[in-house]
């Protein structure tokens, strides 16, 4: 073959390759199906605009523009670009579930006020959707309206509304039951028989007992367990014509813990023991709290300390101060972060709901009884859902899983 | 050996207090300049950081005191230098009323270092009581309506700081930093209606129960104690106040593993196991 | 007077004297202790009049005309009738408007964001999807296996007997664990916090300081020897008479 005639050849080679090679690049087509509407559950101050993705338009380079205004023949306000290969409604599961329909979807929300066009406010807007790739631009035929409206109720959170009726349901049935046979069964719990202990030992010794009621307020449950035990503790502390102080963080908690003990007082009998200067105020602030708590130790020498009630830091600082005088002590918290420090600085503890368990074992109240049960039987189902999800899930099927998502 | 081992259970502690301030005291004063590697929490908070587009909002939440200081502020202090360092725009505030001085005292004097403008690169709006509801405020009626005036007392209303950025839904990215349970209050009221990103900085106390709050997408990253400050430093390439911290921290951990371990030894040695009784 | 100084001086001393109670308890802390107290407790009131009673419902009353801010200020005095007994009842409105806020705002988001949010994060195939047992199946089938245990722990309406006492003891050693991380990272964060006030301290010892931290250190030694040997001789003179 000739030079000219491989050149020829060449350049036949190189321009089927590089028409081979070359991808055409496929033009844009119009938004398909574009909708506005009220984005649903919210409080009135967004509207969804939704469209079909389509294989043309939805590629690197490409951008959704949209466009709003108060009026069809209004001064139109480009509000923003979304990149076509983004933005779907699998983006938003709290709107639209997890179907995988939602793949096929894009999705924008677009949030009140609009800058520029309008406060909202049940007014209605109007949208224009168009695609561009920078050089060339197409735009869906129609104009998409919606009315931001607010929504009394958030349907997506239907699931919690079910479980706190079914839970409330649950605990009313047992305190119903609780009421007709106050001695329901609860497991024995070690830490209760030390405190009987620990109340003989303060009044062998001739010393106080120094109940601590934690550093949360009425409002917590931890606190409100701790006064029921304080009852009882105070009960014991009046028959055996011991004594016991009361250093309180929260002034509501310290009027609360007086009209406790008085009634402990009266209830055994010893009235005119009570002295209301034992259960006082000291700071609301954690640090001054517990130096000042540490000092009463040191200097008054406690034989018992009980540590009932939520903490955080300074709940070493005086396990570790009760310690170095050597009182017995027991703890009861909820508090997950200081449980190990009084674990390994008391006698005895009790681990979160066993602080409330011990209440309720103690005073066999319906109420606080009925709410152990129906928290029992919430955590027995618990462990088969987990149980049945985890199998399910390694299976394949997502159905439990998708049962608990939240959005 | 019995008489070696009576003295050691009975020792004073006074003594383990002396050997654990040597240990702290005398790497400060003579650095050893242990490494310091890196996390995979701590470098998703610095990732995001990192990835927030110039003169985004970063809302920093410095929910500290005094007493946390040592562990959070260096915290706060390698934040704000890698934000102002990015060109964002600083949103400060507390929850705890004895660290509203610590709070303006770290965006001050870092922003001074930048030459950073208060009202245009960075505001600081205080302590407010209110909690849950200065959240609500934050995410529904927006910060200048919630915080009419700053820390000084100045008008929030028109700061060019606060411009493009009304609500909790506008801003880049949270970091809290905790020293108690004000996350809940972060999450609960705020990322859980209003969806922003949000990351955090606890004290060692609280760290371990964090790696639940990644998993459950509370927070996407988290600076876990002192540790976690010197992390940062390192990826700032600043190294200060705590990656100084490390090697006193690494002696003092050590001295405590070795009695840990030399007290295990004596106690299972001399039976003590098997006289006391159950209780514990 | 240089603050600056001043101020170090105060932090070097006020630390050294809160640490004097690791010797034992003696006046350097009480002192410090009561000044902490008073301290923090006059900080709180003042920012609370300023940042909170000022701003928030003296100046939108008095110079915006808010009036509806009188209801909240009417709700948070009444709380104050609790020290009068015959006028008690009036703060009960304000616990139950208090309680019913705070429940109806806390429980669905914390059933929401604490509850459900864990269980989905719980749940997680214990085998991939090739029916391999990699290291995150291992992972996900401990969550599962502590979890379950856990719960099965805190059981109270069951007696722990037989395979019931099995796996609660399982949970326990769970628990266990997980307190002795937790213990660790405490550990941690306790030895950063006297790292910090060493750093301080440290810092306070410089001739830019006068050597305060040391100044104080020998004072504060001194003091408390001298101290220990009175109340030793006082002692004895009691014993002797």
């Amino acid at each position: 073959m000739s030079y000219k005639g491989l050149i020829i050849n060449f350049l036949f080679l190189l321009i089927a390759c590089s028409t081979v090679l070359a991808q055409e690049t496929p033009a844009l087509v119009a938004p398909q199906e574009f909708t506005a509407f009220d984005t649903p559950n919210d409080s009135g101050t967004s509207i969804s605009l939704t469209w079909k993705t389509s294989k043309e338009n939805d590629r690197e380079g490409v951008f959704y523009v949209i466009s709003a205004a108060t009026k069809t023949d209004g001064a139109w306000v480009e509000l923003g670009r979304s990149l076509a290969t983004l933005g779907l409604k699998t983006d938003a599961p709290q709107y639209f579930g997890l179907s995988d329909e939602n793949k096929s979807w894009h999705f924008f929300e677009v949030n009140c006020p609009i800058k520029e066009v309008t406060d909202c406010f049940t007014s209605t807007v109007y949208f224009k959707l168009a695609v561009t790739d920078g050089a060339n631009s197409i735009e869906f035929p129609t104009i998409a309206s919606a009315v931001p409206q607010g929504n009394w109720f958030d349907a997506s959170k239907a699931y919690v509304l079910i479980f706190v009726i079914m839970f409330s349901f649950l605990i009313m049935f047992f305190i119903s039951i609780a009421r007709k046979n106050p001695n329901l069964f609860i497991r024995h719990i070690p830490g209760l028989d030390a405190i009987e202990e620990t109340i003989g030992r303060a009044t062998e010794m001739g010393k106080p007992i120094l109940y601590v009621n934690g550093l949360l307020g009425m409002d917590s449950l931890s606190t409100i367990a701790a006064t029921s035990i304080l009852g009882k503790v105070a009960r014991k502390v009046a028959n055996y014509d011991s004594q016991i102080q009361v250093p309180c963080y929260d002034p509501i908690v310290m009027s609360v813990c007086q009209e406790v003990v008085k009634e402990a007082y009266v209830e055994a009998g010893r009235p005119d023991a009570f002295k209301e200067d034992n259960i006082f105020f000291i700071s609301n602030d954690q640090f001054a709290y517990a130096a000042a708590v540490e000092g009463m130790m040191m200097r008054h020498k406690p034989a018992a300390n009980l540590y009932m009630g939520y903490y955080f830091a300074e709940a070493l600082l005086l396990a570790e101060t009760g310690a170095a005088i050597g009182a017995m002590q027991i703890a009861g918290t909820d508090s997950i972060t200081q449980l190990p420090f009084f674990i390994t600085t008391c006698d005895y503890t009790l681990m979160g709901e066993e602080l409330y368990a011990a209440s309720a074992y103690l005073s066999r109240e319906p109420l606080q009884l009925g709410s152990l049960k129906g928290q029992d039987i919430s955590k027995g189902f618990i462990i088969v859902m987990l149980i049945l999800g985890t199998a399910l899930t390694t299976g394949g099927i997502a159905f439990l899983l998708n049962l608990f998502k939240t959005f | 050996m019995s008489s070696f081992i009576q003295k050691f259970t009975g020792m004073d502690r006074r003594i383990i207090y002396v050997l654990i301030s040597l240990a702290v005291i005398i790497p400060l004063l003579l650095p050893l300049n242990l490494p310091v590697g890196v996390t995979s929490e701590v470098k998703a908070v610095y990732d995001t950081i990192d990835n927030l587009p110039e003169r985004s909002v970063l809302f920093l939440a410095m929910d500290f005191d005094p007493a946390s200081r040592p562990e959070l502020y260096p915290m706060a202090e390698a934040i704000l230098h890698h934000a102002f360092r990015k060109n964002l725009r600083v949103i400060g505030m507390t929850f705890w009323v004895t660290g509203t001085g610590l709070g303006e005292q770290v965006m001050v004097d870092v922003a001074k270092e930048y030459g950073k403008e208060y009202g245009k690169d960075y505001l600081y709006l205080g302590w407010k009581a209110g909690d849950f509801a200065l959240v609500i405020g934050m995410g529904e009626k927006g910060f200048a309506a919630t915080y009419p005036q700053d820390h000084y007392g100045r008008d929030t209303a028109n700061m060019p700081v606060l411009d493009n950025v009304k609500t909790l839904k506008d801003i880049g990215y949270l970091v809290e930093l905790a020293a108690g349970s004000t996350i809940g209050t972060w999450y609960y009221y705020g990322k859980q209606k209003y969806k922003f990103k949000m990351g955090g900085g606890c004290t060692g106390v609280m760290a371990a129960s964090w790696y639940n709050l990644m998993k459950i997408d509370w927070i996407n990253g988290f600076l876990g104690g002192l540790r976690g400050a010197a992390e940062y430093e390192m990826l700032i390439n600043r190294k200060a106040v705590a990656v100084r911290g490390m090697d006193p921290q690494s002696v003092a951990h050590m001295l405590i593993i070795t009695l840990i371990v030399f007290s295990n030894i004596v106690y299972f040695a001399t039976g003590a196991n098997k006289k006391i009784g159950a209780g514990k | 007077m240089d603050t600056v100084l001043l101020g170090g001086w105060i932090a070097a001393g006020l630390t050294l004297f809160m640490y004097s109670f690791l010797y034992k308890d003696n006046p350097f802390f009480r002192f410090g202790e009561h000044l902490y107290l008073g301290i923090s407790v006059g900080y709180g009131v003042v920012r609370v009049i300023f940042s909170n009673f000022i701003n928030d419902l003296y100046a939108p009353l008095v110079y915006d005309h808010d009036f509806i801010l009188i209801i909240p200020a009417l709700l948070g005095l009444s709380l104050y009738t609790r020290y009068f007994q015959k006028l008690a009842w009036i703060s009960r409105v304000t616990f139950a408007f208090i309680v019913g806020l705070g429940a109806g705002l806390n429980i669905p988001r914390i059933i929401d964001g604490g509850f459900f949010k864990q269980l989905e994060g719980i749940i997680a195939p214990v085998l991939s999807e090739t029916w391999n047992f990699g290291f995150a199946n291992f992972n996900s089938a401990l969550i599962i296996i502590g979890v379950c245990s856990v719960l099965v722990y805190f059981l109270f309406s069951v007696e722990h007997k037989g395979a019931v006492n099995v796996i609660s003891r399982v949970g326990i050693y769970f628990v266990m664990i997980a307190f002795g991380a937790s213990f660790g990272y405490t550990v941690m964060g306790r030895i950063s916090l006297l790292i910090g006030r060493s750093y301080d301290l440290i810092e306070f010892s410089k001739p830019e300081y006068y050597y305060a931290s040391i100044v104080l250190l020998v004072l504060i030694i001194l003091v408390l020897a001298f101290y220990e040997m009175y109340i030793k001789k006082q002692d004895k003179q009691q014993v002797t008479q």
